[in-house]
């Protein structure tokens, strides 16, 4: 039997077919059904590589400001001559505090305390927990931060960091922070309840009572209308939040801030010590 | 006839193309429900060395134990074909104790230091074709700077031994070698998801690279990294924008 030999119709016929097949391979798979998807893990859709932002098809409000945009916390840590006292303690147990003291300047003297029983839970035996120091002190000149220490005698012409007042703020959004917490409330989880002067400031009152995944998150707050500074805040966090669904945690977050207006002394480094004299032989 | 055979077996081959099931695409359909989700990612990792080695009558132990935690904030933002852009700003805390152990016959000299530091790192808006049940995004801490935020010797001597206390302090350095090492080790964090619904999704997560045991000489006894938790759980935002007054 001879063979039909290919006319031209029948060769672009079967090429754009071929084509419309590539086509159709190509094509993204049905979307799955929006909503509820208590799929388990096992599923393992795994991202391969990151692309540039902006290469994306639109997404829900919002833009990269809002994760990093300067907000309340921001704005108390700019205002000067105050003294500003956090503290957060853990569902875990653990705990840590700060003071930050600012000069009319703008500079700062920082007292930290940290405490972790994880931290001391392994040391060896002879080592006593209660030796550890977990205080320290830094003072923050022009931006930059240098450790306030007894060991190293010149530690005044080291900084430790060249902006650190950037550290504190990014420290200060992260979950510590009372800022992560109230982004996340249900819209109207923050009502105002009147005017009050706290630690020298005329501020809004806000009551803050939000429930999410029927955990309620509770507390106070009080910002400065001028500056747009949270100059005082209670936040209690359950540990249910902290944790996974299945498998609550106790206890709760508790973060408390407390700015006060304060005539804080000026923040200066003290004079380096003279250079260690080097003996000299006698020729 | 055979003109027509011509036509139609290539047309039956497409449809068989088009409609037979098909293995799943590297780059997932959409899982989660599109919007904007703001929640934390919060770990624990650590580094665990105790090794003896003992020299003619006198026995040295070296004890390391080394805790690096992360407590930031996390956004995703998925959009309607299943991709989106994931935002990370993760404050990291260091905390190294490293202590050497001398005991001989005429007396003994115990020296450690602490070393805490502080650091940060975020990664903002980057975009993704697909956000699925694991994914990763970079976490590279040691790239923006390390506060070095507490530095203490600590020592104890007895018998016939002198000079314990400076060695301490020389030691001090160490420490953030250490630790300025160990936070190179960090580029990546992989996300992996244990629940989701509409409100939230969350799981666990993991640092690449980090968990490992390694042994060096003299010591037969490994120096073993290892993560006590890592978790995440975002929260969908029901406005789409976050409170006004808060952060």
């Amino acid at each position: 039997m001879r063979p039909i030999p290919p006319k031209p119709t029948r060769i672009t016929l079967v090429a754009l077919l071929a084509v419309l097949a590539s086509l159709a391979c190509a094509l993204p798979q049905l979307p799955a059904a929006a909503g509820a998807s208590n799929t388990p893990a096992a599923s393992q859709a795994t991202i391969k590589a990151g692309v540039p932002a902006g290469q994306e098809t639109p997404v829900p409000d919002g833009s990269q400001d809002d994760f990093l945009r300067p907000g309340p916390l921001d704005h108390l840590l700019a205002l000067h001559s105050v003294q500003i006292d956090l503290s957060i303690s853990r569902p875990d147990g653990s705990s840590r505090s700060m003071q930050i003291a600012t000069d009319k300047t703008g500079n700062m003297d920082i007292n930290l305390v940290e405490n972790n029983p994880a931290f001391t839970a392994d040391l060896p035996k002879e080592v006593d927990p209660k030796t550890l120091k977990t205080a320290s002190e830094l003072l923050v000149v022009g931006g930059k931060a240098y450790l306030h220490s007894g060991e190293d005698l010149d530690w005044m012409e080291h900084p430790m960091d060249d902006n650190y007042p950037q550290t504190l703020a990014q420290e200060l959004h992260g979950m510590d922070g009372p800022g992560l917490w109230l982004d996340i409330l249900p819209d109207g989880s923050i009502q105002p309840a009147g005017q009050d002067t706290v630690g020298g400031f005329a501020a809004d009152k806000y009551v803050v009572n939000g429930k999410l995944e029927n955990q309620v998150i509770s507390g106070t707050l009080w910002e400065e209308p001028q500056s747009d500074a949270l100059v005082q805040a209670e936040l209690h966090v359950p540990g249910a939040l902290l944790s996974s669904p299945d498998q609550p945690q106790p206890g709760e977050l508790k973060i408390t801030l407390k700015a006060q207006k304060v005539d804080v002394p000026l923040v200066t480094l003290p004079p380096a010590p003279p250079p260690t004299a080097v003996p000299t032989t006698a020729p | 006839m055979k003109r027509w055979g011509y036509f139609f077996l290539p047309v039956v081959l497409l449809f068989i193309m088009l409609f037979l099931p098909k293995p799943a695409p590297a780059q997932a359909s959409p899982t989660f429900s599109p919007g904007l989700y703001y929640g934390y990612i919060n770990f624990l990792a650590r580094t665990d060395f105790t090794g003896n080695v003992t020299v003619q009558d006198a026995e040295h132990r070296y004890t390391w134990l080394g805790f690096y935690t992360g407590r930031g904030k996390l956004q995703l933002r998925i959009n309607n074909s299943g991709g989106g852009t994931i935002s990370v700003l993760l404050p990291t805390k260091s905390y190294l104790s490293d202590y050497y152990f001398l005991d001989f016959s005429k007396g003994h000299c115990y020296i450690g230091n602490w070393t805490n530091a502080e650091s940060y790192y975020f990664d903002l808006e980057r975009g993704y074709p697909s956000i699925g049940f694991a994914f990763q995004a970079p976490y590279k801490p040691a790239s923006r700077g390390i506060s070095y935020t507490e530095e203490e010797p600590w020592n104890d001597q007895g018998g016939e031994v002198t000079n314990c206390a400076e060695v301490s302090q020389a030691m001090l350095p160490v420490g953030r070698v250490v630790i300025k090492g160990n936070l190179d080790m960090l580029s990546t964090i992989q996300f992996k998801t244990i629940y989701a619904t509409d409100d939230n999704i969350g799981g666990t997560c993991s640092l690449p690279g980090w968990n490992q045991s390694f042994s060096f000489q003299p010591f037969t006894t490994p120096n073993v990294y290892s993560t006590s938790y890592c978790q995440w759980r975002v929260f969908k935002l029901n406005s789409g924008k976050p409170q006004k007054g808060n952060q």
